[in-house]
């Protein structure tokens, strides 16, 4: 029966239904494309600023120690709006020619993951060669080869400075006197410190921050006297914020902005994302007002048969119900096919217009979206129908009233 | 025990409060009795609290003063899902203008009337469509029913869930001379059958065919005459058969 009253009800009903859906399906497709398009923004700004690398660096403040303390960088690590920190340790050439050795720790390579590697990660005993180094060592620093004791896995391009480097994750503690020659050793031993004193022995390298690879590094590099810098990325609009409050935190420390570039992006990004959500919003409250509006139109052609039912005992609240089933059927078939549409829409302006990897899978910010229309509408429809039963006099209206 | 009960029973529009526009006595200090199986015609000029009375006994209203029963049920105090209870269980209405929904069927708007004690029986619609000539008619849709048709359906719907009163208001109103025959046959046959009912109207035909009428003006009791019953009636009511007998019994009444 149920069913049967739904179906003769829209047939008859089809024209305020159907002004009903298509407001519906404009403001779900509105706000869904607005979302979509937003978090498809947010998703590329976050591509882009990973490929740039760190925005801030953390270094010894001039006139103050030559170093960082030991556990500055598991403070920085706790700083709001720190995204990704890798403390870096050099040891500067030698005299006799030995090429720079940079230590860096787990995070590095997620700073700097557009460099050429042509092997893989280090390992214990391992390390990176630079293109300068590489050049001057012959034979010594190609992949496979030895060169001071440790073995090169991989070619590294930076284009900076690093290519004079051999750049070798540490794990242990300062190294120990034979690491200060640039031999490794993987024992994880700890260095006496000193300005001659090697980085640190190499140890297995963990190429993600979980587990206990991480865990260990932190752990070790708690003790390690010497960190030259800490590379950091930021939370792009806060990069200000997040240099105060880092060297509020470590003493003797200067954090200083890298690409402010990248903030002013994000800066617009936000504001753009805003302005979206506001012609969402603005577009939301319009379907709301002709929902309303259809709505009322609806009841006010409903009034003798909903009063027909009351006269013949069935109850407020079962009157309530079925036109309010009638009206929520419609709202949600209209906000899955406008969050489709809408979805489909994000996608195509983002790879059109912004430039943007155009995937048409759904995010999660236009179900999230598509779900708010379709509870604001039902919430809606609901209120206008409980209202109109609840003052419907079923003699009255009986009566021609 | 009467069916129906009024006791003093009046129903005001309008706020007492307002000083420019006194409140409308609709109904003033009625009392009324009905007995199980009459048939009660009400009678009177428009205003004067005909069908304000009909929608305090189906429950569609609630009396402003005095004691209203019906069934036993009094329904002054009843809260609107008791009152929705009393008109499924105890009342059938028939309306001057049909209100038959539209888009279902003769079957389906019978159906309706059974569906609101969540359950249906189709083959108990379809009797009670036959028993009122519409066995041929089930799946017409109202637009394709005359006025008497449709009225029909309105009996049956009324009367699928066996209520103990019937209520009618101006029933042949919107009927041609041949329809209000058949609607009239109908309610008769369901008088015949014991059914009470209370019929409210302006044509002098139908009041001759109840066993009683009352006439309203200004929401009172002018009149209240019991009227001989028809032969075919008698036979089956024998309170009023002995009333017969004595009337004729006595010379030039």
């Amino acid at each position: 029966m149920i069913a049967r009253l739904l179906f003769g009800s829209f047939r008859r009903r089809l024209r305020h239904l159907a002004l009903i859906a298509i407001a519906t399906t404009v403001a779900a497709g509105t706000v869904a494309a607005t979302a979509g398009l937003g978090a498809r923004l947010e998703a590329g700004v976050q591509g882009v600023l990973h490929a740039a690398g760190p925005n801030l660096v953390v270094r010894p403040q001039v006139g103050g120690p030559d170093r960082l303390p030991a556990a500055a960088l598991v403070r920085v690590r706790t700083t709001p709006g720190v995204e990704v920190a890798a403390a870096v340790a050099e040891r500067p050439a030698g005299e006799t020619g030995e090429p720079p050795v940079v230590a860096v720790s787990a995070g590095f390579f997620d700073l700097h993951p557009d460099w050429e590697v042509d092997g893989r990660l280090p390992q214990a005993g391992e390390a990176l060669a630079g293109d300068l180094v590489a050049e001057r060592s012959a034979e010594g620093a190609a992949p496979g080869g030895a060169l001071r004791g440790l073995r090169i896995v991989g070619r590294l391009t930076t284009g900076g400075e690093l290519d004079r480097a051999l750049v070798t994750r540490w794990e242990g503690p300062a190294a120990s006197a034979a690491a200060s020659d640039g031999t490794a050793a993987s024992d994880g031993t700890a260095a006496s410190g000193g300005t001659a004193a090697a980085v640190g022995t190499v140890a297995s390298a963990g190429a993600t921050a979980s587990g206990d690879g991480a865990g260990r590094l932190i752990d070790r590099i708690d003790r390690i006297d010497r960190i030259d810098r800490i590379e950091v990325r930021a939370e792009p609009a806060q990069v200000e914020q997040v240099a105060a409050a880092l060297e509020s935190r470590i003493a003797g420390a200067e954090a200083r902005p890298l690409a402010r570039v990248t903030e002013t992006d994000a800066r617009l990004t936000r504001n753009l994302q805003a302005l979206m959500a506001g012609a969402g919003a603005i577009c939301l409250l319009l379907a709301l007002v002709t929902v309303a509006s259809a709505t009322l139109a609806l009841l006010e052609e409903r009034r003798k048969e909903m009063a027909l039912f009351l006269s013949l005992g069935y109850t407020g609240r079962w009157v309530q119900g079925i036109v309010t089933a009638e009206l929520s059927l419609v709202g949600l078939a209209a906000v899955v096919v406008g969050s489709l549409a809408g979805e489909a829409t994000a996608a195509v302006l983002a790879h059109q217009i912004l430039g943007l990897p155009g995937s048409f899978a759904p995010s999660a910010a236009g179900v999230v979206a598509g779900l708010l229309v379709v509870v604001a509408v039902i919430a809606a429809a609901a209120a206008l129908v409980r209202r109109r039963v609840e003052r419907l006099d079923p003699a009255l209206v009986l009566q021609g009233n | 025990m009467a069916l129906i009960d009024l006791q003093d029973v009046t129903r005001s529009f309008g706020r007492q409060s307002s000083k420019s526009t006194p409140p409308v006595r609709a109904l003033d200090g009625i009392s009324l009795t009905v007995e199980e199986g009459e048939w009660l015609v009400v009678m009177g000029p428009s205003g004067s609290g005909k069908t304000t009375l009909l929608n305090l006994l189906a429950g569609l209203d609630r009396p402003s003063a005095g004691r209203a029963a019906v069934a036993g049920v009094p329904i002054g105090g009843l809260s609107p899902r008791e009152l929705a209870k009393f008109r499924r269980e105890v009342v059938g209405l028939i309306f001057q203008e049909f209100h038959l929904i539209p888009y279902l069927t003769a079957l389906e708007n019978v159906m309706l009337a059974q569906y609101v004690h969540s359950m249906t029986d189709r083959d108990e619609a379809r009797q009670a469509l036959e028993e009122v000539g519409l066995g041929e008619r089930l799946s017409h849709l109202p637009s394709q029913l005359s006025g008497g048709e449709k009225q029909r359906v309105c009996v049956a719907r009324a009367l699928i869930n066996h209520p103990r009163l019937i209520l009618a208001d101006e029933p042949t109103g919107n009927l041609d001379e041949a329809n209000e025959r058949q609607v009239l046959d109908l309610l008769s046959d369901l008088h015949g059958q014991g059914y009470t009912l209370v019929v409210v109207t302006h044509n002098p035909e139908v009041a001759n065919l109840a066993d009683r009428v009352i006439h309203l003006e200004h929401g009172r009791i002018a009149g209240d005459s019991l009227r001989a019953p028809r032969p075919e009636v008698a036979l089956e009511r024998p309170m009023l058969r002995t009333l017969q007998a004595v009337a004729q019994s006595v010379p030039g009444l």
